[in-house]
This record gives C-alpha cells, structure tokens and sequence, in this order.
C-alpha cells in the first residue's frame, strides 16, 4: 500500500510575486516545519528552480496558459516515504527537443560529472536562455541527487504539456 | 571585528555600497573604510543580471583606486553568507568570485570567507566549486543554524 501526503499544492498561473508567497506559505506548513532542516532545504531550493521554471516557460501568465484546460501545477508530497517535487506547465512544441536532449544528458551524469557541466556553465562568460535552463536543471540534479523524470503530452501543434517529478530521499543520515 | 584598512583619505570618496535585504534579494554590504564587505541572505531577485552587474562593476573600480593606492592596503574581509541562491544568481555570485581573485592576483591581500549552515553540503560544495573556477582561495565556516 503506498502513503502518499500532499505537502503543498498549487495550480494556476505563475507571476514573479506567486513565487515570494509560494514561498511563504511553503515554509509555514506544519508538515513542511517538521521535516529535517538538510530536507528542508534540499526541497526549497528544487521548488525555486520548478517554480522559476514554470514561470519562465509559461511567460509569466500569458492569456494561452490561463486557460482553463491545462494550467500550470506545482505539488510538494511524500509519498512511500519520500520526499518529492512534481510540476507541469505548457511548453511550445520547439524547444521539446533541445529540453529532452538536455534532461537525459543530465539524467545520464553521476555526481562528479554533474559538477563538471555546472561548472562548464557557470564559468561561461553570458548564458543563453537554454544554457540558463540547463543550469536550473543541473542545480535540480544536484541537489535532489536523483533523476529527473518528465513527460510531454502533445496538446496542439504548437504546445505540449511538460510534467517533472523529482523525488528527495528523505536521508537518516545528516545533521538533523 | 575586522579592523579597518583605510584611513579617511583612501578610498573614503568611493561610494559604500548598502542594499537592504528583500524577499528575494540579499543584504549587500561594500564599505571599504570599515573593511566590512558581505552578500548575505538569499538570491533569487527579478532581474539578477540588473542586481549583480552594478556591484561588478563597483568591484572593477575598487580595484583600480586599490591599485592606484601607492600605500599597501591592509587584508580585505570578504565573507559570503547566503541561506540560498538560484541558479542564475549563482552564476553572478561567480562573476563577483572572479573580481575578487583579480584583485587578489593584483598583489592585494583579501581573505574570502565562505558561510554555511551545518548540514548544508550544497552550499559548501558551491563555495568549493566557486573558489575552484575562480582560482579564488576560500576559507569555509560552518554556521549553526
């Protein structure tokens, strides 16, 4: 039988004021303030880059991703005992390619080499939009310590729906 | 409390830096009569670039008013002390390690302090990283929470 607990949940349009008090509301939950303080803020910075993430995929609140039928969701659970983050938005058919390439390149890289493709971006002079997504991506991978995993749903000819889910081991190994 | 390296006639003319703290953005301090300088807090602003470029390019001039300084400056604190940055800012938090290695391989002498709260490995792993592309030597400090 699996537990599964919703931590905190939300669907809609994504603005830059959202997050601030996404934020503020994710740190007052009292099942947020029982979880180990590494957990804690393993889960707050992943739930910043999937936030920002939505955010700047959906163009901060475009009158296409308000619609009804597919907005936008962030969710922090647990579920069998571990942490995990989940998200989705709507994402235009073109970038599919380049965002799939790139999450399985980071799927495939184990701790050290993860550390050697942030290191690669982070020392480059200006980032592209896409390099700046490979590093939130990369921050993800090296935080949870785990695989990214996604999934597109064709939705038009134009936009798909782009859903991750990362889980965060909740360690009883740590300081707290 | 670090002592201060310059008199009232050095540097006293360049602008002392001092962003309060936001939500998003962290505290800033660059105060070269007191030799107090600190990022603290969290970083996640609106516009990172926006936030950052200013201070690299107060950090540019600072080294070049160091530079012209004939008199020895004394050991420039600098101490980071971030709860959290997203992975943009890391980035300028980068760009801000790269002027403070120039100003060390200047023949200036800074002491770069690196925060973090025990159990925090990303943070600490992130200063290493940091100090290791930027060829800037860190000193690291846990910090209970």
């Amino acid at each position: 039988m699996s537990d599964f607990e919703v931590i905190l949940e939300y669907s809609g349009n994504v603005t830059f004021a959202l997050i601030d008090r996404m934020l503020d509301k994710l740190i007052e939950v009292p099942a947020f303030k029982k979880i180990r303080r590494n957990i804690q803020k393993k889960l707050y910075g992943i739930f910043v880059e999937c936030i920002e993430n939505i955010y700047k995929n959906t163009g901060n609140g475009l009158d296409y991703f308000s619609k009804d039928k597919k907005p936008s969701y962030i969710r922090v659970g647990k579920q069998n005992g571990k942490f995990f983050i989940s998200s989705g938005n709507i994402i235009a058919n073109k970038r599919i390619k380049s965002l799939k390439n790139r999450i399985d390149m980071i799927n495939d890289l184990d701790h050290e080499g993860l550390k050697s493709a942030y290191a690669d971006i982070l020392g480059k002079e200006t980032l592209t939009v896409e390099e700046g997504a490979g590093l939130g991506l990369i921050t993800i991978a090296l935080r949870s310590g785990n695989k990214i995993k996604y999934n597109f749903t064709h939705l038009d000819d134009r936009h798909s729906y782009y859903e991750m889910k990362i889980d965060v081991p909740n360690a009883t190994s740590g300081f707290y | 409390m670090p002592l201060p390296v310059f008199t009232k006639n050095h540097l006293n003319y360049m602008k002392k830096v001092s962003i309060n703290p936001s939500s998003n953005t962290p505290k800033v301090i660059f105060d070269p009569s007191n030799n107090i300088f600190e990022i603290s807090g969290e970083s996640r602003p609106y516009d990172v670039p926006s936030f950052y470029q200013p201070l690299l390019a107060w950090l540019d001039e600072f080294n070049k008013e160091l530079s012209e300084m004939k008199a020895g400056s004394g050991s420039l604190e600098f101490k980071f002390n971030l709860e959290y940055f997203n992975s943009l800012s890391a980035k300028y938090i980068l760009d801000l390690c790269k002027k403070l290695s120039k100003i060390h391989s200047d023949g200036h002498e800074i002491n770069v302090i690196w925060q973090y709260e025990t159990g925090d490995e990303y943070m600490l792993e992130s200063g290493q990283e940091m100090s290791k592309i930027s060829k800037m030597p860190f000193n690291y400090e846990e910090i209970k929470a």
